[in-house]
């Protein structure tokens, strides 16, 4: 029974342990706002036009803050536009390191369409090679002027 | 209690020097496969849903394969473990020297989890470094996961070796655990195809959680927030198997 005890004791630590605490913001770009420009781990769903663009803040690693986007649903419209490239996006993160600017946070992440090459990895930056490079970067400068500012 | 498990867990290692060649082959084997698999899974993957990221097959079926591989040579690995040293047939020794059978079962844990552990970071190594998959994810996260499924096939191992009465109905149930296992994982049907029920079901059973994590970080690119109740459901796996083993040996008629 101690045995088990311990057993019990040591799988709750070690499940609590794994968990990592990040705020959900839902859509409230205020509560991201916030949690953006002190780099601390938070995330945000950014709907535009039935797209569902997850943005995650990882928090701060040396000088650099940790972003990623993650394509969670894509709207009608790109869809029919696009019905292959539809399928290969969904699902997909691009990762990126910004510069912890920790008193506007916020305009590091809205310069990243621009700094793609430089700053990000993933799945989404090796389809950037390919024919999504110009539906991704309007797509996400779209996003991020609408919802950012 | 504690010494007993220490004691066992340092006869488990002596037994593990003597069967040096068979060891050797267990770690060695998987990549073995994993080098026919790197040179022959050559096709370009340009349809579905990871067209023009340049995937090769090999990179598809990665994340499917290695913990199949793992789940196979650790279970395969622990199956007779306990079963081959029950009396009258195997050694007393354990008897002689006082050791419960609570400690014989963790001792036995600790030691094969070690192996287990070793096989999953050569089968990394092997898939990730070697003979490269595609990786968009840390390497810690990938081999966290390849390391939980490598000790969930040893409990499991020594937990059929609990329930088996003798050598042969160990070494005849081991492929059939495997089997159910396989059929849930995703790996031969996917799981978005099954009825709902068997889906629900399915995508909780430890092999999918494995495929489907590596998966998600490996091709998606996904951080570990998605994948961290993977984590939880992989340990509970790995706990839960090990509670009923050690409660079966533990109060089982000698």
């Amino acid at each position: 029974m101690t045995l088990l005890k311990l057993v019990l004791i040591l799988l709750a630590v070690t499940i609590t342990g794994c968990s990592v605490i990040s705020q959900n913001c839902g859509t409230d770009f205020a509560c991201f706002k916030n949690a953006a420009n002190n780099c601390a781990p938070s995330r945000i769903n950014l709907l535009h036009d039935g797209n569902n663009v997850r943005l995650t803040i990882r928090g701060t690693d040396s000088d650099t803050c940790s972003v990623s986007l993650k394509v969670e649903e894509l709207g009608q419209d790109i869809r029919s536009k696009y019905p292959v490239e539809s399928q290969v996006l969904i699902g997909k993160t691009l990762n990126c390191r910004v510069n912890a600017n920790l008193s506007n946070n916020i305009n590091e992440i809205y310069k990243i369409p621009q700094a793609l090459d430089r700053a990000c990895s993933g799945p989404i930056k090796d389809l950037l090679k390919g024919p999504f490079k110009e539906i991704i970067k309007s797509e996400l400068e779209k996003t991020f002027s609408e919802r950012l500012k | 209690m504690f010494n007993g498990t220490l004691n066992a867990f340092k006869l488990e290692l002596s037994s593990m020097k003597e069967r040096k060649l068979s060891l050797l082959f267990y770690l060695f084997s998987p990549f073995i496969i994993i080098w026919i698999n790197y040179y022959s899974a050559n096709t370009l993957v340009n349809w579905g849903s990871y067209a023009s990221l340049n995937l090769r097959l090999y990179d598809l079926i990665a994340q499917r394969l290695f913990p199949m591989i793992l789940l196979f040579v650790t279970l395969q690995l622990t199956v007779l473990r306990i079963v081959g040293e029950r009396a009258p047939a195997g050694t007393l020794d354990r008897d002689l020297m006082a050791i419960s059978r609570s400690g014989m079962y963790t001792g036995k844990f600790i030691a094969n989890a070690f192996f287990a552990a070793l096989q999953g970071i050569i089968i990394y190594f092997a898939g990730y470094a070697i003979f490269p998959a595609r990786n968009y994810s840390p390497p810690i996260y990938i081999l966290g996961f390849l390391l939980l499924t490598a000790i969930f096939g040893a409990v499991t191992g020594l937990t059929v070796s609990v329930f088996s009465k003798t050598k042969e109905q160990a070494v005849q149930l081991a492929p059939i655990i495997l089997l159910i296992f396989l059929l849930f994982s995703g790996n031969v049907v996917e799981l978005n195809q099954m009825p709902q029920k068997i889906q629900t079901i399915a995508i909780n059973s430890p092999l999918a959680i494995s495929s489907e994590s590596l998966r998600m970080l490996t091709l998606d690119g996904v951080g570990f927030e998605d994948v961290q109740m993977n984590v939880a459901k992989l340990l509970i796996w790995i706990f839960g198997i090990a509670i009923i083993g050690l409660i079966k040996f533990r109060y089982e008629k000698k």
